[in-house]
């Protein structure tokens, strides 16, 4: 990942903003990232000092030293490095450092006719004094190195930017709109697996999600930066998306705003749900136009949350009159997930939930109580139209 | 009923609903999570209120220990380590000690360890430290210890780690200890590694450090973090009595004509540019101004090697090499050991005497190897860039070289700590080396004025 020294970014007015990657920048990394490239591949076995060297070698004009920098960066992340040698170093200067000391305690200390004597005792070609300390950091060979197109590492280094700057962020607001109800569940999957706190507010066509940790609370950190930086991917998932960040921004830790943004153009495509939600979706369809039922169906990206308990993101919701009743499919859910949704239908949700759980988690109907409102449905492989509408029934009680 | 929780390095109290009175004044609603909360470090007071209150609560957050055994060797206390626990006891077993290095603070803090009988994290500002303190723990407790930190994550009643991974860490660490050690604390006070402390919610806590005074002046946090100090012995009140009496020596080593002339050149580019950009090196900003400014252009970047170019040549100028070689002779039958400002020099050192090096980079198996062959005697001399600053024991080391240093007083304090062991009848000796009419003789005379000086 670039660190945030690596960002190409200026501030204007109590902003923090990102250098634009445009065409001409972009063909000019390329330009640097195929020298790095090529350099890296040709460099295999040698020292990690002489390949920085070569790497600095590339004539490089002022302006784009950062830009070549976090290019860099991203490359070395790919190169393994570790010591080659014949001896092992700390054997080798443990004998010579003993041997030397003896000798200095004696009065016959002389450098060149002890590295001579153990080279030979040794069997060892050519320089001892090499050999010394070849497992130092700067000493170590390159091993392997992990290339790429040039054109990807910079898109890479594109997108690593925003991250970049989030490392030194205190809180971030995303605004996110999506159609795909797994794109939320696996943002606020990510958010809880990184343990961090949010508040969630509709907007007109998504949600507004503020985000910070439980510290932040009493005073602004940037504790949180590495893990808001990590939520950033599941957030670019999103059909539109943007972020505000207040971030702590070089030696001075100046609070800036930062704001980025992006998503797809145009039309949103429709939401595409598991196989077996889209199965049932069509049957319902069709039990409608047979009038065999009067709920109405529809796909929904409607996000329930109920802080200190958690979020639920169901899939479907049916309107019958001025009744509404979602329906989340916990597919690959753990059992967990299950007495959450319990816990959240106790603690007051404020719209009937029906939820629908494979068989294979092995939890029975029963431990929902009768006076919550909800139901539980367990399924094996399809979900059944009928079923479900009993479920509905019973969740509006 | 209220119940207590910790959780991401905070104290979460459930039960009570928004703007309930019975919250206790640590607390604040927090409306992402629905629950009251404080930070961790506010659990003992916290606890003490909920007590008095005689308000019922159910407490998951306490998940630290007792421990079964206490210290497995016992030495006598020197009188001023007794004194130095009762009065952190009497404190309700929170604040800082400050002893010179050399005066045994850690032993202060196994004394602590075992009154208090709790699971206990000690936080040390540097691998060698931490090695250090496990092996300290390890043998006085007779226990496993846990070490969290250089690549190694094991938890245990006992633990050590290092204040950077304190800072990572503690958000699942901070419930599991009810005593927590802060080693060289003036560390503390840094805006990140002060996050640490306030994550943890050990009621004890303790501080150790010769010199808790902070070129920012931001130790009265320590306050806050810690406690107060309740206790405090300078140096000078303890040379005589328990510390060996010791002698300095400045050699002030001329340039050669040649070096002379490069130093001057490269000084006068440096001074040029620092001049032409206005910055005052003086300053407590000048340095970081200089080296921001230094890396946007090429008259910049320049500049910058012409600075460590003349600071190369004033620290390790081969005359003051050549004057290490001879004080390595002079000292063969002793136990010298040579400092070094940058690890560059360091090495330097190794490689043209064959003396062993220790810098950050040199492996805990490696670094036990040279400092008990230092120690059985067969090396006589160690060569150290920072890193052996820090309390680390140096067994029986009686001559120092300073061969360059940065002139912070804290710093220098501790590294002569490391040396302050007679040995037989012999005064310790700490020679300073600096090359005269450069930059470093100002350096040199700031130190001075400190008290371990005076």
């Amino acid at each position: 990942m670039l660190t945030a020294d690596l960002a190409r970014v200026f501030r204007r007015q109590g902003e923090l903003k990102l250098r634009a990657m445009d065409a001409r920048i972009r063909l000019r990394a390329q330009e640097i990232a195929a020298n790095y490239i090529e350099i890296l591949e040709h460099s295999v076995g040698d020292a990690r000092a002489e390949v920085l060297d070569a790497l600095s070698a590339v004539r490089l004009s002022a302006r784009d030293r950062k830009l070549a920098d976090g290019l860099r960066k991203l490359l070395l992340d790919r190169c393994e490095f570790d010591a080659d040698a014949e001896v092992p170093p700390p054997q080798l200067r443990a004998e010579i450092f003993a041997r030397a000391a003896a000798a200095r305690r004696e009065g016959r200390f002389d450098r060149e006719a002890l590295l001579a004597q153990i080279a030979d005792e040794r069997g060892i070609e050519g320089d001892v004094e090499r050999l010394l300390y070849a497992d130092l950091k700067q000493e170590q060979r390159l091993l392997c190195f992990d290339s790429l197109d040039p054109e990807q590492l910079v898109s890479e280094y594109a997108l690593g930017q925003v991250q970049a700057v989030l490392l030194k962020a205190e809180s971030v607001v995303f605004e996110v709109q999506c159609a795909d109800p797994s794109i939320y569940r696996l943002l606020f999957r990510k958010m809880k697996f990184h343990r961090l706190l949010h508040t969630i507010e509709a907007t007109e066509a998504g949600y507004r999600i503020a985000v910070d940790g439980p510290f932040s609370l009493f005073s602004s950190v940037t504790k949180y930066g590495l893990q808001l930086a990590m939520v950033v991917p599941a957030v670019r998932a999103c059909d539109r998306w943007s972020l505000d960040a207040v971030v702590r921004w070089g030696k001075d830790k100046s609070r800036l705003r930062f704001h980025a943004e992006g998503g797809r153009e145009g039309e949103l495509a429709p939401p595409r749900l598991p196989d077996e939600v889209e199965r049932l979706l069509a049957t319902w369809e069709k039990r409608l136009a047979d009038g065999k039922t009067d709920w109405q169906i529809a796909r929904t990206t409607r996000v329930l949350d109920l802080p200190g308990v958690g979020v639920c993101v169901p899939d479907l919701e049916f309107h019958r009159g001025d009744d509404t009743v979602l329906l989340e499919v916990l597919g690959f859910w753990s059992r967990d997930a299950v007495f959450k949704r319990i816990e959240l239908l106790e603690r007051g949700l404020d719209t009937p939930l029906v939820f629908a759980v494979p068989q294979r988690l092995r939890v029975s109907e029963a431990v929902l109580p009768d006076d919550l409102p909800g139901a539980l449905y367990t399924y094996k492989g399809v979900l059944s139209a009928k079923a479900i509408e009993e479920r509905l029934q019973r969740a509006l009680r | 009923m209220i119940t207590l929780r910790f959780v991401g390095g905070t104290l979460e109290l459930h039960g009570l609903d928004e703007g309930d009175a019975e919250a206790p004044p640590e607390c604040r609603w927090d409306p992402r999570a629905a629950c009251f909360r404080a930070p961790a470090s506010d659990y003992a007071a916290i606890v003490l209120r909920l007590h008095r209150a005689k308000v019922p609560y159910d407490d998951q957050a306490r998940a630290y220990a007792e421990l079964s055994g206490g210290l497995r060797v016992r030495r006598e206390p020197r009188p001023y380590q007794s004194e130095a626990l009762a009065r952190w006891r009497a404190n309700r077993g929170q604040g800082v000690v400050v002893l010179p290095t050399g005066a045994g603070k850690s032993h202060v803090a196994m004394m602590a360890i075992d009154a208090q009988r709790r699971s206990a994290l000690v936080v040390a500002p540097t691998l060698d430290l931490v090695r250090q303190w496990y092996d300290n723990l390890r043998s006085s407790f007779g226990v496993e210890v846990g070490v969290v930190g250089g690549g190694e994550h094991r938890v245990e009643d006992l633990t050590v780690t290092t204040y950077d991974s304190a800072y990572i860490h503690m958000e699942h660490l901070g419930a599991r200890f009810g005593l927590v050690v802060f080693d060289e604390c003036h560390h503390l006070p840094g805006e990140t590694y002060a996050l640490a402390a306030r994550q943890c919610l050990a009621p004890f806590r303790m501080g150790l450090t010769a010199t808790p005074e902070r070129q920012d002046g931001r130790e009265s946090l320590l306050v806050d973090l810690i406690g107060p100090i309740v206790y405090r012995q300078e140096i000078v009140a303890m040379s005589g009595d328990y510390l060996a009496d010791y002698e300095t020596v400045t050699i002030r080593v001329e340039l050669s004509p040649s070096e002379r002339e490069e130093y001057e050149a490269a000084r006068a580019i440096y001074r040029e540019f620092v001049a032409q950009q206005g910055i005052r090196m003086g300053s407590p900003s000048g340095w970081t101004e200089f080296i921001q400014r230094s890396a946007r252009s090429d008259a910049g970047r320049r500049a910058m090697r012409a600075y460590r170019r003349q600071k190369q040549l004033a620290f390790a100028a081969p005359a003051k090499l050549d004057y290490v070689e001879y004080l390595l002779d002079q000292h063969r039958d002793d136990r010298s050991i040579v400092f070094t400002q940058d690890n560059a020099t360091c090495y330097e050192i190794s490689r043209r005497f064959l003396v062993p090096a220790i810098t950050h980079q040199t492996k805990v198996s490696e670094r036990s190897l040279i400092l008990e062959r230092f120690r059985e005697g067969t090396y006589r001399a160690v060569v150290t860039s920072k890193v052996l600053n820090e309390g680390v024991d140096v067994p029986d080391a009686n001559v120092a070289i300073v061969v360059s240093g940065s002139g912070s007083v804290r710093e220098h304090v501790q590294r002569l700590g490391r040396v302050l062991r007679k040995r037989g009848d012999k005064r310790a000796i700490l020679y300073e080396l600096i090359t005269a009419q450069t930059g470093e003789t100002f350096t040199s005379e700031r130190r001075r004025d400190h008290v371990a000086y005076r």
